[in-house]
């Protein structure tokens, strides 16, 4: 599975929607492109030797921190509480999502992990990444990855399922 | 024994591919132990592709061309080089689609199995009367009274005229008593329908939505025909019965009687080596001691699992995230598991999985390799949205890859029937399963959920493509249509079933057949081998349900001929269709004193009748249905006819 990526351009072509999903999870969908820009224009000045062999785990960290702090910029700026929490994840302006009431419910139970562990699956199912690539970013061991995921996607799964029982129409 | 722990970390990994190579065996040598560990991989699963789903979910795909442009500048400024733009491709590989990766290179297993010819003696008959020739004269009749049957009966196009004005239904009917006409085009506004556009050739044939008219009484005087398909569906009796379970009055369009009746099972006499036996009897109607009802019943053929030809099946399946529900997808895995129970080495199967995309996570495997078949159906997940079109292509080209000579070969949709496809595709739809059907790989529907699913089109898919359709909306109902009645479901025993009844205008005023709405066939039609008609399935039972008004001064008397009826089909290979017929003498009999069967058949139309609102059944009411189903139980395996009893006890209290 794993594609030899030989430069910037092959990374970005390998790379940027996973990292636009990731950086969505973070910061929103508005500002997700801004967030990746910079993360391959940080890409260009590393020497390519330095990130080879980790490029993913070298991407995503990079994205996560310019994400993060990107965040906490925005969140001083407007004051608002609700700002910290990812817009693709929350009521914000996403009308699609308010239309997927199954998608909705998922955000919603999202929300009840811990921001440690809400990154890990955000990096698993929007990044795309495998378990060893999410250890080297999070700087944790492969095992404590897999036990982190099975929790967490046990949680939203518990969840959802509450989030379930409002009344169906039926036939 | 080491049993797998809900918190056991492995599932996850299991489920999402992260298992190293190592641990699968051990791994799956567990799961293999515990559904409930299985189960468990097959919920993370889906939650999984809805995660993936859902964080894909507008973020942008790209970036934008100045954002690129800027990265490519900084490289340009850092390498010292010039400007070139980039060339994006689409990135291929998502978390979701790298798991099936393991299963599509699994090897190609076609079993070669050996062709179990059909053997199809004639029919026994109860009465027969003549037989080729007296089909022909028939015609010659039918051809005479062609302008009364244009009105009087519904061929295919008229029915597709009248869907289109429902209100406005020339139908010359006779209604016996004071009836108004009006009062036979019951409800046309209760289901959701959408007029039909005539340019769209499913006009008419799929009327999504839309309540057909009941059929009316016909003046025997002015057409004493009355021609029809046999129906074998079950689906409208499930969906009634969900619908009602849940509280709420099942919507009238969702009301086809016959597949009411024929949803139980009749005793009628085993045909021993004949294809299908067929009997009729006569008694009074409950709703008014005037009318006689006239129950025709046709049994096909038991053939015993050891007796059944190879069989290759190709399971096409709807995993869009619509399926995510435990009334859904669950419930059609746990349904396909018990059916490859009753497979062996004779047997194959293939699975092509439709949501966005289309792939086969099974390629055709041995019947008799159980394992590889459950797990793959335990690895299903549901996610994305839906496509019909592409994968019923895939199916039939699996399907043909494996195809039995001289044995079963069916592909078995199973949808929430949410297609995804525009009316030229869903017409293509038809065509496509129209040919495959010809060339000898037939289609079975089941339909899933609430709401939603395109019960007429699924209804209709299944109709052309030699098939029958049933809604599990339970497991009991999967058991049912898929262990129990495997047989059935798989093995036709006659195709293009057609049932052509003449009234003795002498004797009969008028007369009606309940339920069969869309079915009925033009008179001309019956012995038009190109016309396409219902299939019968090994031990399937049919009942057709007339409501016969005598003449004017005619008294009852035991004997008296009412009607002869004859029944069209081809061997399930055959082009050419055999004709059987029959005679109907009235033996006089009251309700009271008519067979269990009799009766409760009887229950079941009146049933249907007053959910889609007949005015045609007197003041026959829920309580008088239920004092009728609860006498006339019987043996009653399986627990249905109670179940029925209950279940128009809950109708009852709806309508207060």
């Amino acid at each position: 599975m794993q594609q030899t990526v030989s430069g910037v351009r092959d990374a970005l072509e390998r790379y940027e929607s996973p990292l636009l999903r990731f950086a969505a999870t973070i910061v929103g969908k508005e500002t997700a492109a801004d967030v990746v820009q910079d993360v391959f224009l940080e890409l260009v000045k590393e020497p390519w030797d330095k990130v080879e062999g980790h490029l993913a785990a070298w991407l995503f960290t990079v994205c996560r921190n310019k994400a993060i702090s990107h965040r906490r910029k925005s969140a001083r700026h407007t004051d608002l509480e609700e700002d910290a929490v990812p817009e693709s994840l929350d009521r914000g302006p996403d009308r699609a999502l308010e239309k997927k009431q199954a998608g909705a419910r998922i955000a919603r139970a999202m929300e009840s992990l811990s921001e440690r562990d809400r990154e890990i699956v955000s990096l698993k199912f929007a990044g795309g990444l495998s378990y060893k690539e999410i250890a080297d970013v999070t700087k944790l061991s492969v095992s404590h990855v897999g036990v982190i995921l099975h929790e967490a996607l046990k949680k939203v799964r518990e969840g959802v399922a509450k989030g379930e029982r409002s009344p169906r129409r039926a036939v | 024994m080491n049993r797998i722990e809900p918190n056991d970390p492995r599932l996850t990994a299991y489920a999402l591919g992260e298992l190293p190579d190592d641990e699968i065996e051990d791994f799956e040598a567990l799961l293999a132990e515990s559904p409930e560990a299985q189960a468990e991989v097959d919920e993370i699963r889906s939650l999984a592709d809805e995660l993936t789903e859902e964080m894909a979910s507008g973020a942008p795909e790209k970036l934008g061309a100045e954002q690129r442009e800027a990265i490519e500048a900084g490289k340009a400024v850092h390498d010292g080089a010039r400007v070139v733009p980039l060339v994006t491709k689409p990135i291929t590989a998502g978390p979701a689609r790298r798991r099936s990766a393991a299963i599509w290179a699994a090897p190609l297993a076609l079993a070669a199995a050996a062709a179990g010819a059909l053997y199809f003696s004639s029919v026994r008959s109860k009465s027969p009367a003549s037989s080729q020739d007296k089909a022909s004269a028939q015609e010659g009749r039918a051809a005479g009274s062609a302008k009364a049957m244009a009105v009087a009966t519904a061929s295919p196009d008229a029915v597709g005229r009248m869907w289109g004005a429902a209100s406005a239904s020339p139908l010359a009917a006779v209604a016996p008593g004071e009836k108004k006409k009006s009062d036979q085009l019951t409800g046309s506004d209760q289901g959701n329908g959408r007029p039909c556009d005539p340019k769209d050739p499913m006009c008419g044939q799929f009327p999504a939505g839309q309540l057909l008219p009941e059929n009316p009484f016909v003046d025997a005087k002015k057409d004493n025909k009355s021609t029809f398909s046999v129906d074998v569906d079950t689906a409208s009796y499930s969906m009634i019965r969900r619908s009602i379970t849940d509280g709420t009055k099942p919507r009238a369009d969702f009301v086809r009687v016959e597949e009411m009746i024929n949803y139980f099972n009749y005793a009628y006499p085993n045909p021993d080596d004949a294809a299908f036996s067929v009997t009729s009897d006569v008694a009074a109607a409950p709703w008014d001691g005037g009318h006689r009802l006239v129950r025709i019943g046709v049994h096909g053929r038991e053939v015993a699992a050891s007796d059944r030809p190879g069989a290759n099946l190709v399971f096409l399946l709807d995993v869009s995230g619509s399926m995510n529900s435990p009334d859904k997808l669950p419930l059609l895995t746990d349904g396909l598991k018990l059916l490859t129970g009753s497979l062996n080495e004779k047997d194959h199967v293939a699975i092509v999985v439709y949501a966005g995309g289309t792939g086969v996570v099974l390629p055709s495997t041995s019947g008799a390799d159980k394992n590889a078949i459950t797990s793959a159906l335990s690895a299903l997940s549901a996610g994305g949205s839906t496509n019909g079109g592409a994968g019923i292509e895939l199916a039939y080209a699996e399907a043909k890859k494996g195809f039995i000579q001289g044995g079963i070969n069916r592909v078995i949709l199973a949808t929430d029937g949410d297609f995804n496809v525009g009316i030229t595709d869903r017409s293509k739809l038809i065509e496509l399963v129209q040919a495959k059907a010809k060339d000898g790989v037939f289609l079975t529907c089941l339909g899933f959920g609430r709401g939603d699913m395109k019960d007429a089109t699924l209804e209709g898919l299944a109709d052309k493509g030699n098939g029958n359709y049933a809604y599990i909306d339970t497991q009991a109902e999967a058991r049912k249509v898929l262990s129990e009645q495997a047989g059935s479901t798989l093995q036709t025993i006659a195709k293009d079933v057609k049932i052509q009844v003449t009234f003795d205008s002498g004797v009969v005023g008028s007369f009606k057949l309940i339920g069969y709405e869309n079915r009925m066939l033009a008179h001309k039609d019956f012995t038009d081998d190109t016309k396409d008609a219902g299939e019968i399935g090994a031990g399937h039972t049919v009942t057709a349900i007339y409501d016969v008004v005598l003449a004017p001064g005619v008294t009852l008397k035991k004997g008296l001929h009412l009607a002869d009826f004859a029944i069209r089909y081809k061997e399930p290979e055959g082009s050419t269709s055999r004709a059987l017929d029959f005679k109907v003498e009235d033996g006089g009999a009251d309700f009271a004193s008519a067979s269990v069967d009799f009766r409760f058949a009887t229950s079941v139309a009146s049933f249907g009748l007053l959910l889609r609102g007949s005015k045609m059944i007197g003041d026959i009411g829920y309580a008088d249905v239920e004092k009728i189903a609860s006498d006339s139980i019987g043996e009653d395996k399986g627990g249905y006819r109670k179940e029925f009893v209950g279940l128009v006890q809950k109708a009852a209290k709806l309508e207060k």
